[in-house]
This record gives structure tokens, C-alpha cells and sequence, in this order.
């Protein structure tokens, strides 16, 4: 393979959700293939029309109303989350998508109310590359976060630590870096008063509940409010550090290498926090192009799955199949398993998802059914929903064959097929069985190419 | 070409479901080496069980008095002692109960409890306190110090809990034995499945994904060959856990070699209308177990295999306005096998005057339990495993 094509298609797996050799041949000559991914200047939003919110006090409500008004919500929480896979195999701007899924990964919040989801999917998208102060800032004001770290229950007579213990330990410092039990006690002190606006995700500061008295954080003294203490954490380096290790786990290579951290976390320091400045610098570093960061990745679930659904455009005939495609392989939008966020890596593997995740290829586009998967469902009858859910769990696709062939055409000179679809080298045993079982139809080629376990690496 | 090489050789785009009827039913290993060791079943109850409905304080006015509605009369209760009787729709375990099969565990819960499911599900799954995570699970951790194969924690579902994750050894989650195994049963999987190339044993995340399909190509050849050495003889009910707690007695009767079985009810979030579904989920429960370890008795299996049972939380005290109930904390949980230490109760009743915000207050840590089971029945270190000492009650 043309060494270019090699490092395009990394580019587009790391900064994307891969890419096509139409689109490759269009970008492969152009002399600068980074800024197009990293300068946005106006993001596209996630786009849905939600009904206006429901009169009524909820708490004041019959059961079954209230079961009725939660069951929509539901509805329209799973709709949402189709509508985001759609964006990211869809949606102008690769590398908005990626690290919008990037940053719901790091700021992890269950979400199940429709509104809170698309204002703080929103945030996300908003400031994905933009800069990382007015993420955080931005982030901690969404109703879903204020909601999932008990910012509401946080009151200066009784305040809740929830919120300042993972800002400091999962959002910007990491587990005891730099800060203290006592800084904890003070930061959730600075955070009393922030809330949202009744039935609204409008974020509302309520003096009558924030704590006016002196705090000590960090070693100074002072009347500090919430924007106060995301000032004081970022001026610290290691709040950079932190976050660099995370892009670099996620966009480079899961090993750590000392050097190139500390060389992205300066870039980072130096530039205030610029998110896109610092992709730009990765994706331009020669280090980031080289074999040992090719392929090493094991791809995400969501990864998988729009990767997938963009290079084969697949559009099933019931829509939430894509809900029961994600539950089935561990990661399912607005359910991260905690705050932490999805532990990722090795972690998505084990025995069984890993025979899945091999059939998967040929099952989607064949028109397969997919295997249920129910435990989570906590609150609904399990012998009703697994009804439902079997006729979801038929993959009916129209797949344009020709178009897709047309979209890979190989030249065997400069870009195989199985270039295109594998991202690394192949093992000697996956090149021996492609030389020793060779099919003629494309179809099967490409069946066969991206059911090889290196199709679910990146 | 003969069905059978047809079969193995159908290629990937033939191959749209793994749910292709197999023709071949032979019975493909025949020198098996039965496994006589201890094994433990976990069964969990998602959504958070009422435990207050299931082991009923049925002589305690505060129960009455908490849930006019809600309660059981004495009528729909079934005694077993102590002032405590068990839901009438649990006929068979109330005779498993009697039989001294049972060893039910009051006010077990952890501090600072978490009313979320998720949170407290992940709580009981990784054995952490209530503001750490962890991202393996109990078992998972005890796979990766005493297991070799990810076959021996077998989950009967699709996707593993966190509690069955271990670094190094997952569990497997096998919904059908058969179903796992026809999705691996292509020649291209076979194939790749084979290689010993040195490259496929690097530590890097391709070796680890070509380990991890030869381990999944063996588990589900072992796991299929052996389900269909055994067909259980008792009548189990047709419901979900029904079916899976009779692959499971195959599996043991087969003589299979794992360690771990898990196993789970889901829908016990019982918000509203909460007796009629409650009562259904409990007799499901109780005619599925029952069947088992008869099943189990039958083959003399049964003294080799405990039992466990649990839920994320329990319920409020007070039921809520619409016949249901809320999240709350302290629950029971149940030990089933043939030689417990203590059957029947093992501590004290639940106190329904003294509450956490309307909650049962925990007396027992779970993590006491689970260092029982580690400790005494599969003997190995709870320490290692829970990374702390904890009392553990002489159960098992």
C-alpha cells in the first residue's frame, strides 16, 4: 500500500469513524488533511424536536401517570439516542463527532429525561474542540450533571460532596493529584447554590442556598464560588497531564508513551487549554503516524457500530435495533456503567462478545437477527419487553451493493481491500487463510475481510 | 456433499443468524472427566426485590400498619419461624425451607447505601463501598486468581455482568449453549481459532483478541458437547429462569467443570401495582429453584452446590400511594444447599421501628457473605479477592 493511504486512513479511524476510498482518493492529494478535521467554526448540533415539557408537578401525579410520563420519556431518550448514531455516521465534521463520544465518555452521566440528554449532548458538541474551560464550566451547569451528582441536594446547611469529588477526581485532576479530603469538603462548599430553574434545564444559581463564607482550597483563602475553583483547577499543569493522558489513551495509543504525553500536555498548558489546537498537534506529530500507534486500539462498541453504519450505510427497518445492538455489546448512549465512564480497551472483550462481535459484520448485512440481551432493564416486565424486543431484533437492511463496491474500489498498486478495511498489519495466520480461501464476488470478499478479528481493531 | 461438511463450511455470507437449526445431535465427547468439586449459583433479582413481601413479618402491626394495602394477609403467608413467614406464592421454597435446605440472611446491605439501580447493582457486582469503583467483579476476581478457562463462570444471559469480569478471566454468557456455539462454528472462525503462532500469543490487543477467540471456540465446544450428555428429568416452569436453571442442572449433571453459575430475574422495580407482579416473579422464582434442586438431589449433585440470591436493594417500609413500593436499602438474602451451618433464620428480624429515612437499616455486610462463600465452601483467600478482611458468618 501507497504509504500515504496508510496514514489517511489511521487519520480518518482515530478522527472519525473511518472513511471510504472515494473519499480518500478526494482528500489524498490535498496538501493539508488535518485543519478541514480540527478548525469547525460552526458545529452542527444534535437536532430533535421534543415536545414542550409537561405541565404538572410530577411529585403531585397518579402512579400511573406518572408511569405513563416516564414510559414517554423513555420513548423519547431511546429516539435520541438513535438520532446521535445517525449523526455520527452522518455528520460534517468527523472529529466533532469522535470526541463529542469521547467526551461523553470522560463527563459520564446517566441520563434518562430527553431534555437533559439533548442539552448536555449539545454542550458536549459545542465545545468538543473548542476549549476545555468552558466544557467543564459548561458541562457542570447542564441539567443532567447538576441532576447526576446531586448539585441539587448540595445546600450550604448540608452540603453534598458528590459533585466536587469527581470534578477533582474524574473530570480534571484524577484520583488523589493534587488536592485533598479537606479541598473536597471545600469545593462542594463553593458549589452550593447551583441548580436548574423548575422544570427547565436552564441552569440557576440560588443565592439563598449558597454558601457565602470564606474556603480554604488549594492553600489560598477566599470567598471562592464554583467558577472560581474550575479557575484555580486548571491553573494547575497536572489538570493538562490528566487530560492529555486521557485524549492519548483514546486517540493514540493506549500505552503511555512518557514523551509524547508530556509533549501533547505542553501544547496543551501553553495554548489555555485550546482542545483543537492540541488534535491538531497530535494528528500533524510524526510520532502519531508510526506502526506501533496503527491498530492498536480495540475499537468501542459505538466505534464499531458507526463504522459499520457508515461504510455500509446501513439504515435497519426498525430503528431501535441499533438500542439492542448497543446493550448487546456493553455500551448503550447516556447509560455509561458509571461515572467513571466505560472502562474501555481489553475490557470490552470477553469470550461471548467477542464471538459476537465477529458475527456481527455478517449478520448485519445479511439481514441477521440479533441476539437479545435484557439484564439491565430494571423496570419493565421482562416477559413483555422480550416480546417486543425479538421483532427489533431482526436487522432488516437494503444495502445498495454496487454503490458500496463503488465506494472501495481497490487498486491492487496503491490500496487493497483489505487495506481499506483493516487498520495495522494483519497476522500471518489472517493473511494465510484470505490466500488460502479466495472468493470472487465482493460481497464475500468484504464479509470475509471485516469478520477477521484485526477488523475490530483501529 | 454431506449436511455435516456442508454445515462447517458454510461460508459467512450464507451464515445471516446463528440461530440455524443444528441436524447434528450426536453426542460428540464421550471420554469427559466429571468434575466432582464445589460449585456456587448465583441468582439475582434486578430491579430490587421487596423483601418485606417475600419473608413476611406477618405478627408485626408496623408491617400492617406501614402498608395498608400492601400487606400480605396471614392468609397469603406461609410460616416458617421466628414470627416470619415466607409469600404464599413460594410453596417450594417454603418446603426447601423445612427440608433444612435454607438459610435465609436478614438486613443485609452495606453503608451509605445507594438507591440507584445501577449504582447499587455495580456495589454488589465489584464488592466495593459505596463511593469507590471498581471495574471487576467479585467473581470475575476470584476467576482470575483460582480459574484457568472462562468457561468456568458460566452467566446465562448475553452479556456478562461486571460481577463475572475479572482482568484476566472473563466469565462467559451463554444465553443457549447451542446458539454460542453456532456463532462461532464457521470455518473462518475455526480456522483463526487454531493458530499457535507465536504472534497470536503477544501481549498486544491483537494477540489478546486471537487468545481470547481460541478460549471462546473451546468454551463453546466444551459447553455444547456437554449440554447435550445430560437431559434433566424434573418439570421446570417454562418461564425464562425455568429454561436457564435447567441448562444449568445439565451442565452440572453433565459433569462440566465450572465454578460459577449466574443466573437473573429481572422486573422486581415494583413502583405501582406491586402484589400481582411481585407475587408472580417470587412463584417463578420459588417452582424454578425447587425443580432444580431436585433435579440436582436426583444425581446426588446437590450436595456440591450452594445457591445464593440477592437484589440490589430492598423496598421502602411504607408502600406509596399506588399500591407499589420505593427504592430503599436492607434486604434479605438466601442461601440454598444441602449441609448449611445454620439453616433456616440466621439472625435477627428485620426492625421496622428503627429506619434510615424510611429504610431497614443493614446489620449484615454483604461482603460477609461472600467472604463465607470464598472462604468456606470454595475455599480459597476472601481477603485476596475483597482486598479486605471481613467477619464472614459461618454459613456454609
Amino acid at each position: 500500500m501507497k504509504k500515504n493511504y496508510k496514514k489517511l486512513f489511521h487519520l480518518h479511524a482515530r478522527a472519525g469513524f473511518g472513511i471510504n476510498k472515494t473519499d480518500a482518493d478526494r482528500i489524498i492529494n490535498t496538501d493539508n488533511w488535518i485543519s478541514p478535521l480540527t478548525d469547525i467554526e460552526d458545529v452542527e448540533l444534535l437536532k430533535f424536536d421534543l415536545p414542550e415539557i409537561p405541565e404538572g408537578n410530577m411529585g403531585m401525579m397518579e402512579e400511573n401517570k406518572k408511569m405513563e410520563m416516564r414510559k414517554q420519556m423513555r420513548v423519547l431518550s431511546k429516539d435520541i439516542n438513535i438520532e446521535w448514531i445517525n449523526q455520527m455516521s452522518k455528520g460534517k465534521d468527523p472529529l466533532v463527532e469522535k470526541m463529542t463520544l469521547f467526551w461523553h465518555g470522560h463527563f459520564a452521566c446517566r441520563i434518562v429525561n430527553p431534555y437533559d440528554a439533548i442539552q448536555y449532548t449539545n454542550t458536549l458538541r459545542e465545545n468538543a474542540l473548542g476549549n476545555f474551560k468552558d466544557l467543564v464550566m459548561g458541562v457542570s451547569k447542564s441539567s443532567a450533571m447538576i441532576k447526576y451528582l446531586h448539585l441539587k441536594q448540595n445546600n450550604k446547611r448540608k452540603p453534598n460532596e458528590d459533585f466536587a469529588r469527581e470534578l477533582c477526581e474524574l473530570f480534571t485532576l484524577g484520583r488523589d493529584q493534587e488536592y485533598t479530603e479537606q479541598d473536597v469538603k471545600e469545593i462542594a462548599r463553593s458549589f452550593t447554590g447551583w441548580s436548574t430553574k423548575r422544570k427547565s434545564t436552564t441552569f440557576y444559581f440560588n443565592e439563598r442556598k449558597h454558601d457565602n463564607g470564606e474556603k480554604e482550597i488549594f492553600g489560598k483563602t477566599g470567598n471562592f464560588g464554583g467558577e472560581d475553583v474550575i479557575n484555580m483547577i486548571l491553573e494547575k499543569k497536572q489538570c493538562a497531564r490528566f487530560i492529555s493522558t486521557k485524549i492519548y489513551k483514546e486517540f493514540v495509543n493506549p500505552t503511555i508513551n512518557e514523551k509524547n504525553l508530556e509533549e501533547i500536555t505542553e501544547v496543551m498548558y501553553a495554548n489555555n487549554y485550546d482542545i483543537g489546537k492540541t488534535m491538531h498537534h497530535i494528528f500533524s506529530a510524526k510520532w502519531f503516524y508510526s506502526d506501533e500507534n496503527i491498530g492498536c486500539k480495540i475499537k468501542s462498541p459505538i466505534e464499531l457500530l458507526v463504522g459499520l453504519k457508515k461504510s455500509f450505510q446501513l439504515d435497519p427497518l426498525y430503528k431501535k435495533s441499533w438500542i439492542v445492538l448497543q446493550r448487546n455489546l456493553d455500551q448503550e448512549l447516556y447509560i455509561p456503567p458509571n461515572v467513571a465512564g466505560w472502562p474501555g480497551d481489553k475490557s470490552w472483550i470477553d469470550s461471548s462478545r467477542l464471538a459476537f462481535r465477529l458475527r456481527l459484520p455478517s449478520l448485519l448485512l445479511n439481514n441477521g437477527e440479533i441476539p437479545l440481551a435484557f439484564k439491565e432493564d430494571y423496570d419493565v416486565d421482562p416477559n413483555e419487553d422480550r416480546t417486543k424486543m425479538r421483532k427489533i431484533a431482526k436487522f432488516k437492511c437494503n444495502i445498495s451493493w454496487s454503490e458500496i463496491e463503488d465506494n472501495f474500489k481497490e487498486d491492487p498498486k496503491k490500496c487493497t481491500l483489505e487495506e481499506m478495511m483493516v487498520r495495522g498489519e494483519l497476522s500471518k495466520q489472517a493473511s494465510q487463510y484470505l490466500k488460502d480461501n479466495q472468493y470472487d464476488s465482493f460481497k464475500e470478499r468484504i464479509i470475509q475481510i471485516i469478520s477477521l478479528p484485526e477488523y475490530q481493531l483501529c | 456433499m454431506k449436511r455435516r461438511s456442508f454445515l462447517k463450511r458454510s461460508s459467512l455470507v450464507a451464515a445471516g443468524t446463528m440461530f440455524t437449526p443444528m441436524f447434528l445431535q450426536q453426542t460428540l465427547g464421550k471420554n469427559f472427566k466429571e468434575y466432582t468439586g464445589k460449585r456456587v449459583v448465583i441468582i439475582q433479582f434486578s430491579g430490587g426485590n421487596d423483601g418485606l413481601n417475600t419473608i413476611v413479618p406477618f405478627l408485626d402491626d408496623n408491617y400492617y400498619n406501614a402498608r395498608p394495602s400492601l400487606a400480605l394477609k396471614k392468609a397469603e403467608v406461609i410460616n416458617l419461624a421466628n414470627d416470619l413467614g415466607i409469600n404464599g406464592e413460594m410453596k417450594g421454597f417454603a418446603d426447601l425451607f423445612h427440608k433444612g435446605y435454607v438459610s435465609i440472611i436478614n438486613n443485609v446491605g452495606y453503608p451509605n447505601p445507594n438507591r440507584s439501580h445501577f449504582r447499587s447493582m455495580d456495589i454488589w457486582h465489584t464488592a466495593s463501598d459505596s463511593d469507590e469503583y471498581i471495574s471487576t467483579g467479585w467473581l470475575g476476581r476470584y476467576l482470575d486468581s483460582y480459574c484457568t478457562f472462562a468457561r468456568e463462570g458460566i452467566e446465562m444471559d448475553n452479556t456478562l455482568s461486571l460481577s463475572m469480569k475479572g482482568n484476566k478471566v472473563k466469565g462467559i454468557a451463554v444465553d443457549n449453549p447451542q446458539t454460542f456455539y453456532n456463532s462461532l462454528n464457521v470455518s473462518q472462525f475455526e480456522s483463526l481459532a487454531k493458530s499457535t503462532d507465536d504472534d497470536m500469543l503477544n501481549e498486544d490487543n491483537q494477540g489478546y483478541l486471537y487468545k481470547t477467540l481460541a478460549e471462546a471456540n473451546q468454551s463453546a465446544k466444551y459447553v455444547y458437547e456437554h449440554s447435550k450428555i445430560y437431559k434433566s428429568k424434573s418439570t421446570f416452569p417454562k418461564s425464562q429462569l425455568g429454561k436457564n436453571l435447567k441448562s444449568v442442572a445439565e451442565m452440572i449433571q453433565s459433569g462440566m467443570d465450572s465454578k460459577v453459575y449466574y443466573a437473573s430475574l429481572g422486573g422486581f422495580d415494583t413502583h405501582a401495582y406491586q402484589k400481582g407482579k411481585q407475587n408472580s416473579l417470587l412463584k417463578d422464582y420459588s417452582a424454578s429453584v425447587s425443580a432444580f434442586v431436585e433435579e440436582l438431589e436426583r444425581t446426588d449433585h446437590f450436595k456440591d452446590t450452594v445457591i445464593m440470591t440477592f437484589s440490589e436493594f430492598g423496598r421502602r417500609v411504607k408502600q406509596n400511594a399506588s399500591g407499589g413500593t420505593d427504592h430503599g436499602a436492607a434486604n434479605n438474602v438466601f442461601l440454598i444447599g444441602k449441609n448449611l451451618k445454620q439453616p433456616g433464620f440466621v439472625n435477627e428480624n428485620p426492625n421496622l421501628e428503627s429506619l434510615n429515612r424510611g429504610d431497614l437499616i443493614h446489620s449484615v455486610d454483604f461482603r460477609s457473605v461472600y467472604a463465607d462463600l470464598l472462604d468456606n465452601w470454595l475455599s480459597v483467600s476472601s481477603s485476596e479477592i475483597l482486598s479486605k478482611k471481613h467477619k464472614t458468618l459461618p454459613l456454609v
